[in-house]
């Protein structure tokens, strides 16, 4: 059972279970207990469950270890501490790890010292990073309390004595669980979890840390597992938030490009001036150097004081940046995702939001960093910079207010993740398939794993997709079908386990060069992919003409005084969330009522959203210029055909998000193309999306559009319209990697990205052709599908409009509707292809051909 | 099925290229065993090469009923001593060719046991071989001659579409006095022409010559004409 924890404790009687020490430690430390701590501490101690979701600074991390801390000072008075590991603290981050180190150790030592206790609690930390002199001190004394990442935490549990020492563990603590339950990551430690507490005389206790996040009881299950209890504490109702909305001009559409950059610069400005330290989140790292780059430039005074910190920059840089952030020597940080996690970054009093966050609930996590303790408020600002953005955000700003987050999705089954653990299984000793199964399904994701896929992997790990022959070379179990057993082959699995388990695939850095083979910096692959000659974009705060490609690597011409051309935010542009998006055409709906009624729509919208009057006539006269062509809302999808720069648009107002109306766009391009017979061009945006094609190819019928919204064989379609695409080779990279197909780390060489890529390229054309339900193409084509993309809920809204539920309206017109300007404006973001190969080479070759004669 | 004729050389979209004069068909750049090499460098490639090769030979041996087959280097990948696997693909096919026509082994830069695989089948290792004023030769190494068909560079062109979407197709290249073949193993990946630079090509015979003027056949079930390398680099 889930369900949340109702009874908050008085301090008294949390302090009636402390040990005396901790008591008089803690009272004349802190004096109370706070709120978490008031709903958890005793819970933990009566041996339940818990997650616990409160703001920073609120004091969870004590929630978390006061119970357990309490149980082994009493043993270690009493001279009692064994050689074993008692409390397990997982954490996704390697930096948090070593803060954690520091918050336990600093109080356990003032308490040695103040009640003369001999004996001491042992706090080791075990990451990647742990040298080996460490790791044998470890395995010789073990720590009682054991800090550790989900990668490393796999790997203990098959070192032979040391997970010996892990079979009694009392209390399991993972924190930033928000930040693991939606990917891969958390997949892989919720089987590790799995098998850890697999066959122990009593299960641990399960303590789950969570930012702010929905739904709560998924979450809760997912730490638990499938069949235990749980209890839930969510405090994050008690940090106040100062939320508003700013746009930069009183005029988005007509203010020049030029004029608008200015004036966002000087907001910013003024903002970082009145603040003690700022921290401004953009949505893409190429943002994040941009806006660094121009207020450097802008605003001399912010020399030395201002910085750029994301996943590109090297670690050394990073560091730099979060200890210089931390001793509150820089007045203002820009950022993308990277300091969206917990890392302790000193005092923040505002953060800015550039651009919508694209959901509720990192716009509250981002804001969330404001404002350190559980008393302060925290103050957000996002910045609006086009109307879609306008009408997102004051939509958004309301719904955090309300606490109304968005919901992420646990991703079920991947099979890339499962292998692994299997592997690790296999190696410590021999399964039945039953056994093993009944296992990993209370993992709560894999809760529903058909055997049948279970049974296929494990062919595939023991080598046959093979002839007899060669089994000896791949297997890395042996598989008894018929006695329904399995367990390792061979000596080499140890090693190739341990040098190639892990989800993060590896960064697939382009390396940059000046033509004078300088190396410049980073760029993530999908960026460098898309670079066309004569490109200019911001790397390192400097600007670079693309020249060239080759492999892994780039060239380039730093071009120190043009302005960047390139949009590449699109290869990082993070997707509007579904729910969201659903508030939003909730939105639109209400503001067409208005108007339509004549009702007072700017009233309405300034008491409803708190906002002022001047955004509230930005938004009502957005709407009010829509109204002259249709209003696309949650109940009517509007569907635009016209012409424009001799193509034909026809343009889809399907608010579901970019992940869904990537999954809608292709099928609906392929379906056409299908038909058809001619390649078309995709723009995709989170509010629809515009299918493009020559306009002199045939027109499209209103019965056809009708047709394309067949829920039947939408995803069926859309692995057709994937063939071919870079995104599902690249991908398969990954997957490949992590199914231990492609080792990048295989007896003692170590297998660049680059090798790699062509290894996997190769492999997939192989494996397409063998066996196109083979474990590894199945789970790349449902992470594309079900994690990038959003076939699930893409498929309900076609339902929904086969239910009548939402009905179609076309509308033939001879130039776009404003709602339709950033849908067009995009530019292609893809290409759907003909599914017959045949027919696409011919298509690109008399292209092909009519520029050679043109040239 | 598509053929194109120049000057008494017939190049096919089967990965062959035919001297009718001569009846004598030549294939290059088999590269068995690869995928032991590649499972030794830890990618679970299952064996695939062996089944598609037998194929391809078969559909040019029907056709054309050569009364040669000159296989022009890289028959096997490299491989070291004991892998039994190999020896026994690298036999299989060379018999498989043997009962149906003559065939003549030419050295080529992967070709290291090719001696003891070719005494062991009864097989006839050339350097290069003549057919009047051609000569047929890996291009590992130049070895002149006046009219030229080499192997080694596996060339291949990439069209990308507007956004990026790419396809890949193996190719033959046409000079006045040179044809390179293609590789006809499905596995062998080689020197992308619409991207290269003059020293990225790896036969020393293209080095010396205006790659840039060569004529492209691309191989997509049928033969594709694109032009000249040069105008190709242009618009992609």
């Amino acid at each position: 059972m889930i369900k949340a924890a109702t009874r908050e404790y008085s301090d008294e009687e949390i302090y009636a279970i402390l040990t005396p020490e901790i008591r008089e430690w803690f009272r004349e430390k802190f004096g109370g207990f706070t709120p978490p701590q008031r709903y958890a501490v005793m819970e933990i101690h009566n041996g339940n469950n818990i997650l616990i979701s409160s703001p920073t600074g609120s004091g969870k991390t004590f929630a978390a270890f006061m119970a357990a801390i309490n149980e082994l000072l009493l043993l270690a008075k009493e001279g009692k501490l064994e050689d074993k590991i008692y409390v397990l603290y997982v954490s996704p981050l390697k930096a948090l790890n070593n803060d954690i180190e520091k918050n336990l150790k600093e109080p356990l030592r003032e308490i040695y010292e103040k009640y003369k206790i001999k004996e001491k609690i042992r706090i080791g930390v075990r990451t990647g990073d742990t040298t080996q002199q460490e790791r044998q001190r470890q395995a010789r004394k073990p720590p009682h309390i054991l800090i550790t990442t989900p990668e490393s935490l796999s790997i203990i549990l098959n070192a032979p004595s040391f997970s010996k020492k892990l079979k009694e563990v009392k209390w399991i603590i993972v924190d930033e669980i928000h930040a693991l339950a939606d990917n891969k990551r958390g997949l892989h430690l919720s089987l590790s979890l799995e098998r850890l507490v697999y066959g122990m005389k009593k299960e641990p206790i399960r303590i789950g840390l969570s930012a702010t996040i929905a739904p709560m009881k998924e979450i809760a299950k997912f730490l638990v597992g499938v069949g235990r209890d749980c209890k839930i504490v969510d405090v994050n109702f008690l940090k106040q938030i100062d939320l508003k909305v700013i746009s930069p001009a009183d005029d988005l559409i007509y203010t020049p490009a030029e004029q608008l950059s200015n004036s966002l610069y000087n907001l910013l400005y003024k903002l970082i001036m009145t603040h003690r330290t700022t921290l401004i989140f953009t949505n893409t790292r190429s943002a994040t150097e941009r806006v660094v780059f121009h207020l450097k430039s802008r605003f001399k005074d912010l020399e030395g004081k201002i910085e750029a910190h994301h996943g590109s920059l090297s670690r050394d840089v990073r560091l730099d940046v979060e200890e210089r952030l931390k001793k509150g020597q820089l007045k203002c940080v820009v950022s993308s995702t990277s300091l969206e996690l917990g890392i302790d970054i000193g005092y923040i009093d505002l953060v800015v939001l550039l651009g919508s966050p694209k959901s509720v609930t990192r716009a509250l996590q981002r804001i969330g960093r404001s404002g350190h303790f559980l008393h302060e408020v925290s103050k957000g600002r996002i910045v609006v910079l086009d109307r879609d953005d306008l009408v997102e955000c004051v939509v958004l700003a309301k719904e955090a207010l309300k606490g109304r987050l968005d919901r992420i999705t646990i991703p079920a089954n991947a099979l890339d993740v499962l292998a692994q653990h299997i592997v690790g299984m296999a190696i410590e000793k021999k399964w039945k398939v039953d056994e093993a199964l009944n296992l990993i399904r209370k993992a709560y994701p894999y809760r529903r794993l058909p055997k049948k896929d279970f049974i296929k992997l494990l062919h595939y790990l023991a080598g046959e997709y093979e002839e007899l022959e060669d089994r000896k070379i791949y297997g890395k179990i042996w598989f008894d079908e018929k006695d329904e057993m399995f367990g390792r082959r061979g000596k080499m699995v140890r090693p190739i386990y341990y040098l190639n388990i892990g989800t993060i695939p590896d960064e697939v850095a382009i390396k940059v060069y000046t033509l004078a083979h300088k190396y410049v910096g980073k760029v993530e692959e999908p960026f460098a992919e898309r670079l066309k000659k004569g490109d200019i974009f911001v790397l390192a705060g400097n600007t670079y003409e693309f020249i060239k490609s080759k492999g892994m690597k780039i060239y380039v011409e730093p071009r120190p005084d043009m302005a960047p051309t390139i949009p590449s935010w699109f290869s990082e542009q993070l997707p509007l969330s579904f729910d969201l998006a659903m508030q939003i055409g909730k939105f639109r709906r209400k503001m067409e009522e208005l108007i339509l009624s004549g009702k007072d729509a700017v009233g309405y919208i300034v008491k409803n959203y708190g906002i002022d009057e001047k955004t509230a006539r930005a938004i009502y006269s957005y709407f009010r210029e829509q109204s002259y062509f249709v209003i696309p809302n949650d109940r009517r999808i509007v569907i635009e055909i016209f012409n424009k720069d001799g193509y034909r648009h026809i343009i889809f107002h399907t608010l579901v998000g970019r992940k869904a109306n990537d999954a809608l766009s292709r099928i609906f391009a392929y379906r056409l193309t299908k038909k058809f017979k001619f390649n078309v061009r995709l723009a995709i945006t989170d509010n629809g999306f515009a299918i493009i094609y020559p306009w002199w190819k045939r027109d499209i019928d209103d019965e056809t559009i009708y047709g394309l919204f067949r829920s039947r064989g939408m995803e069926e379609d859309l692995k057709k319209a994937l063939a071919n695409t870079e995104i599902l080779k690249r991908r398969f990279r990954h997957v490949a990697a992590r199914s231990l197909m492609i080792l990048k780390n295989y007896l003692g060489h170590e297998m660049s990205v680059s090798r790699q890529q062509k290894n996997a390229s190769m492999l997939f054309k192989v494996v397409k052709d063998i066996d196109p339900d083979f474990p590894a193409l199945k789970e790349t084509y449902r992470e594309i599908m079900e994690d990038s993309m959003d076939i699930k809920n893409a498929k309900k809204y076609v339902e929904k409009v086969e239910k009548g539920k939402i009905e179609l309206r076309i509308e033939r017109g001879s130039f776009p509707s404003p709602f339709s300007f950033n849908i067009v404006a995009i530019g292609a973001t893809d290409v759907v292809l003909m599914e017959d190969r045949k027919e696409l080479i011919k298509e690109m070759h008399q292209e092909v051909m009519r520029m050679i004669k043109n040239a | 099925m598509h053929e194109v004729e120049i000057d008494g050389i017939v190049i096919s979209s089967l990965y062959a290229v035919y001297l009718p004069e001569h009846e004598i068909a030549i294939i290059s750049d088999l590269h068995i065993g690869y995928e032991g090499v590649l499972q030794r460098e830890g990618v679970m490639m299952p064996k695939y090469q062996k089944e598609i090769l037998k194929k391809r030979i078969k559909r040019i041996i029907d056709r054309y009923e050569p009364s040669l087959l000159v296989i022009n280097g890289d028959f096997k990948h490299e491989f070291g001593k004991n892998l039994r696997q190999e020896w026994n693909e690298v036999m299989e096919l060379l018999e498989f060719i043997k009962n149906q026509t003559n065939v003549v082994l030419v050295r080529g830069n992967h070709d290291n046991f090719l001696k003891t695989i070719a005494s062991k089948a009864g097989v006839r290792v050339v350097e290069s071989f003549d057919v009047g004023d051609i000569k047929i030769f890996h291009g590992h190494k130049d070895m002149g001659g006046k009219r030229r068909i080499i192997g080694h560079e596996h060339p291949s062109i990439s069209l990308r579409d507007k956004v990026g979407a790419v396809v890949k197709l193996p190719c033959f290249l046409v000079g006045e006095t040179i044809v390179v073949m293609p590789a006809i193993s499905p596995l062998a990946t080689g020197t992308d022409v619409t991207n290269a630079t003059k020293d990225e090509y790896l036969s020393p015979v293209l080095q010396k010559e205006d790659v840039d003027s060569f004529e492209i056949y691309a191989i997509a079930d049928e033969l594709l004409y694109f032009s000249t390398v040069g105008k190709l680099k242009k618009v992609a």
